[in-house]
């Protein structure tokens, strides 16, 4: 099986060469020019001012400690790029750039962006450590919204998320800056294709192979062989109505937590962490219009049984647990940009089974961007949230949790919550 | 199942590769197809220098935001696009203005337009040009005379040119 899919990952990368040397040479293009260095970045300063009903869950907070503080102030998304931009005579003239995004955020790695892109009459061809097509060529309610992305933004990270709940717009097996490469079609009557290839979703600029055990701590369900494919269709109308369409997803192979030569003792924690897990298969239907200001924004996800245990888990002597999922999700976002200002509502709804009953998210957002300057903008944004579990899946991440060697916990259980969260901030891109 | 989830992968591999034969310009456009979710929110609001305020090296005229003339390209072009179908008394790429003949349109014969565009930066923003319009309406005798205008009417031609060069951009295209 193996040989096959080393085969057929051969066979497709081929695939995009002959596309790419198949493209006749155009003997009068222009000659190249010497590249230019250009340096951007961005930032946010936000205030979050927020209310956990559920202050103390059961066994402490994972992340950033408890959150049951009433304000957070963070600087967030903080980037600088550097980018080398040249053209090239090959292939009919090509356009290459280079870019590095250097990161501020004290939770990632210094470089989170390091890719090379080459784009031709043929196409574009990304290597690198970069975004796959699942992420940037979906079309969705996240687009509608403003701020720091309402239901989709960073008040995430003041919220006590309870177990098993579904809360984010990423499809699950989303490589994000994993090693990859990636295809763009050019866009042709507004229609658009792209395939992204991560041999391993865990993989990161030089770091050494593994596809056995997760290198996270604590360590995940990761895939090997993750292919995502998307397609989107863009087109404005005459009277200046543009609309937007994308079909995203992903697949791969899955691979456990931890190898069965790590299966130490007969815990739950260890049945769960590798238990042979479901492989990856998830997708996302979206789509935005826009007319005369007002914005209309839509996305269904269904991440299946992506990355969840393929069979029940179980202690010795206990109940073998079943009924896990990966969720669904579906979003709305309205919004109306008048002038400087711009005003947007969105809703958020999950649905996600983890041992057994639904873990549901319910989040109502509003958010408001007033533009000062070309680049500056302040913004406020204020997001309602009723984050559901069961006490099945409480007791079951309790057990993994408990089963657990110390150094390598995962995340505690976490009972419902209920809250709000507001975030009032200024953003800058230069 | 892999089989199958393989060979679905390798027929969108293969449409791509169909839809890649086809021929396209080498435009910013792939640029933005790039952009994630969250720098695609945020691109709706411009940068704080412009395009190419930040760029260093290269070769004379071909950054995009001026290239060979003194002013933004694609301000430059939108703006001749906008008063196309106004005769035109001069333009002047490297000052940045561009100044039309009266015109009178046929269906109102006895009032006329002239419209002053000055183009005021190398860099597309919104407020990097601003528009005159002189109106003048002819009496009982077929004299000319100055009328004022609503001060909406030069927002709107601005919001056109800013339209046009938004489009311009998009496609790539280069004055």
């Amino acid at each position: 099986m193996n040989k096959f899919l080393i085969n057929t990952s051969a066979a497709a990368i081929a695939l995009s060469f002959f596309t790419l040397l198949a493209t006749p040479i155009n003997a009068a293009s222009a000659p190249g020019t010497k590249p230019v260095l250009k340096i951007t970045g961005e930032s946010k300063f936000s205030g979050h001012f927020f209310q956990n009903n559920n202050r103390n869950p059961k066994m402490g907070i994972k992340d950033r400690g408890e959150k049951s503080n009433k304000t957070h102030f963070g600087v967030e998304d903080t980037r600088i790029n550097l980018q080398m931009v040249g053209r090239a005579d090959w292939f009919g003239q090509i356009k290459y750039d280079w870019l590095v995004g250097l990161t501020g955020d004290n939770d990632k790695e210094t470089i989170v962006e390091n890719r090379l892109r080459v784009k031709g009459h043929w196409g574009t061809f990304l290597i690198g450590d970069h975004y796959g097509v699942e992420n940037f060529m979906a079309r969705g309610a996240f687009a509608v919204m403003g701020g720091t992305g309402g239901f989709d933004g960073n008040w995430h990270d003041v919220v006590n998320t309870p177990t098993g709940v579904l809360f984010t717009t990423d499809l699950v097996g989303t490589t994000k800056y994993a090693t990859k490469a990636t295809y763009l079609t050019p866009r042709v009557g507004g229609l658009q294709a792209g395939f992204s290839y991560a041999p391993n979703s865990e993989h990161r600029a030089n770091g050494k192979p593994h596809n056995q055990t997760s290198i996270k701590k604590p360590p995940e369900a990761f895939d090997v062989n993750s292919w995502a494919g998307g397609i989107n269709f863009e087109h404005e109308f005459a009277n200046t109505m543009q609309i937007a369409l994308s079909a995203t997803g992903i697949l791969a192979s899955t691979k456990s937590p931890q190898s069965r030569r790590n299966k130490i003792a007969d815990t739950i924690y260890n049945s769960y962490e590798t238990t042979n897990r479901k492989d990856t298969a998830s997708y996302a239907l979206g789509g935005i219009a826009e007319y005369r200001g007002f914005e209309l924004g839509a996305e269904w996800i269904d991440n299946g049984r992506s990355r969840q245990p393929s069979s029940s888990i179980v202690a010795p002597g206990g109940t073998p647990i079943s009924g896990f999922n990966a969720g669904r999700a579906y979003s709305f976002a309205t919004g109306y940009t008048y002038g400087l200002h711009k005003v947007a509502l969105g809703y958020y709804h999950s649905e996600r089974k983890f041992s057994g009953p639904k873990s549901k998210a319910n989040v109502y957002s509003v958010t408001y961007d007033r533009q000062l300057a070309p680049g500056l903008s302040l913004y406020g944004e204020a997001n309602q949230f009723d984050l559901k579990t069961s006490k099945a899946a409480v007791n079951t991440q309790q057990a993994i949790y408990d089963g657990a060697p110390s150094g390598s916990k995962p995340a505690a259980p976490t009972t419902n919550n209920k809250g709000h969260a507001v975030v009032i901030g200024g953003k800058f891109r230069f | 199942m892999y089989w199958n989830k393989t060979q679905t992968f390798l027929g969108c591999c293969l449409l791509s590769s169909v839809i890649g034969c086809s021929s396209s310009n080498l435009s910013d456009e792939t640029d933005n197809d790039t952009l994630d979710k969250e720098h695609r929110r945020d691109a709706k609001m411009g940068t704080l220098f412009g395009d190419d305020a930040l760029v260093w090296g290269g070769e004379q005229g071909t950054q995009e935001g001026g290239g060979s003339i003194g002013v933004n390209h694609y301000l430059w072009r939108a703006s001749l696009d906008t008063l196309s179908f106004m005769p035109l008394r001069s333009a002047d790429p490297f000052g940045g203005v561009i100044m039309s003949e009266w015109y009178t349109a046929p269906e109102s014969p006895k009032e006329r337009f002239k419209v002053d565009i000055m183009i005021l930066d190398r860099q597309l923003r919104a407020n990097g040009v601003r528009v005159s319009v002189h109106k003048q309406i002819s009496d009982q005798k077929g004299e000319w005379k100055d009328k004022p205008v609503d001060p909406q009417t030069n927002k709107l031609f601005e919001d056109a040119i800013l339209t046009r060069a938004r489009q311009l951009k998009i496609n790539g295209t280069k004055a």
